[in-house]
């Protein structure tokens, strides 16, 4: 079997993985009220769905278009640039490092488009401030913080460029406002138990 | 939770229903039967009062403290 062809079944996985996380969500939260004023919120938020669709759908045709060769809609072939002195074209001109971590960046990539696409379909369903929520905005913390590491292992094996550590803290932001999130959900749902 | 709310008991002991006595007390069958299933994380003490009032019994014959059992490791 064709190297190539090996991973872009790789990526065909991974995308399954991502839509059963997704199909996961049960739709029972819907029941929820809503009050007026959200309405714009979760009409914002389907609309977000709609566009996070169509950027992962593309960003799926880019990275195919990588791995296979296939033409690209913009150019005529898709280049992956990790730093200023190292373009790539195709895979075989990667390193096996640099293809490796990749294909990591591309696979974790999936897992934070789904936990985007999670979160805003909770927001489209009025489910604002859940346990669902959280995770989700806990998840994407971490993946900033992982897409990092994993920039600076691509871009460190070469040793010319000095990367910005802001996506670190952003990331430890992001953990944070989902901890005081988490933290807050859970005083609602005891004061809604309250008798 | 140690706490243990003995509500069904105290009813059937008066044999009234809890539809009776969600009304006699002004609050929801629903959140009553939240207090009922041990779902309750708090209960007000003007709940509290208006139930025992209705029911004509003490506060501890509604709630009981039964201290959890030390896990074994």
């Amino acid at each position: 079997m064709n190297v190539t062809l090996f991973w872009a079944l790789i990526v065909c996985v991974l995308l399954l993985i991502v839509f059963q996380f997704i199909l996961r969500t049960p739709n029972n939260g819907a029941a929820k009220v809503v009050q007026p004023g959200l309405t714009r919120v979760r009409k914002a938020s389907l609309v977000i769905s709609v566009l996070l669709w169509l950027s992962v759908i593309l960003s799926a045709y880019w990275c195919l278009s990588f791995l296979l060769g296939w033409p690209s809609l913009f150019q005529d072939r898709i280049r992956i640039v990790t730093s200023p002195n190292h373009i790539y074209s195709s895979p075989s001109e990667m390193p096996p490092t640099i293809f490796s971590l990749f294909l990591v960046k591309l696979g974790w990539g999936l897992f934070a488009a789904a936990a985007m696409l999670r979160l805003f379909w909770l927001y489209g369903k009025g489910i604002f401030f859940s346990a669902k929520n959280v995770s989700c905005l806990r998840f994407l913390g971490y993946y900033v913080i992982v897409e990092w590491f994993i920039d600076y292992q691509m871009q460190g094996t070469q040793h010319d460029v000095s990367m910005s550590i802001t996506p670190i803290f952003v990331g430890f932001f992001i953990i944070f406002f989902a901890w005081i999130m988490d933290e807050g959900r859970k005083i609602q749902e005891e004061q809604e138990l309250t008798v | 939770m140690p706490i243990i709310v003995n509500l069904d008991v105290v009813l059937a002991q008066r044999k009234m229903r809890l539809n009776d006595l969600a009304d006699a007390v002004g609050i929801t069958p629903q959140n009553l039967s939240v207090l009922k299933t041990g779902k309750a994380k708090a209960i007000r003490f003007s709940t509290l009062e208006a139930i025992c009032e209705t029911l004509g019994c003490q506060p501890g014959e509604i709630l009981e403290y039964r201290p959890e059992l030390p896990k074994k490791k």
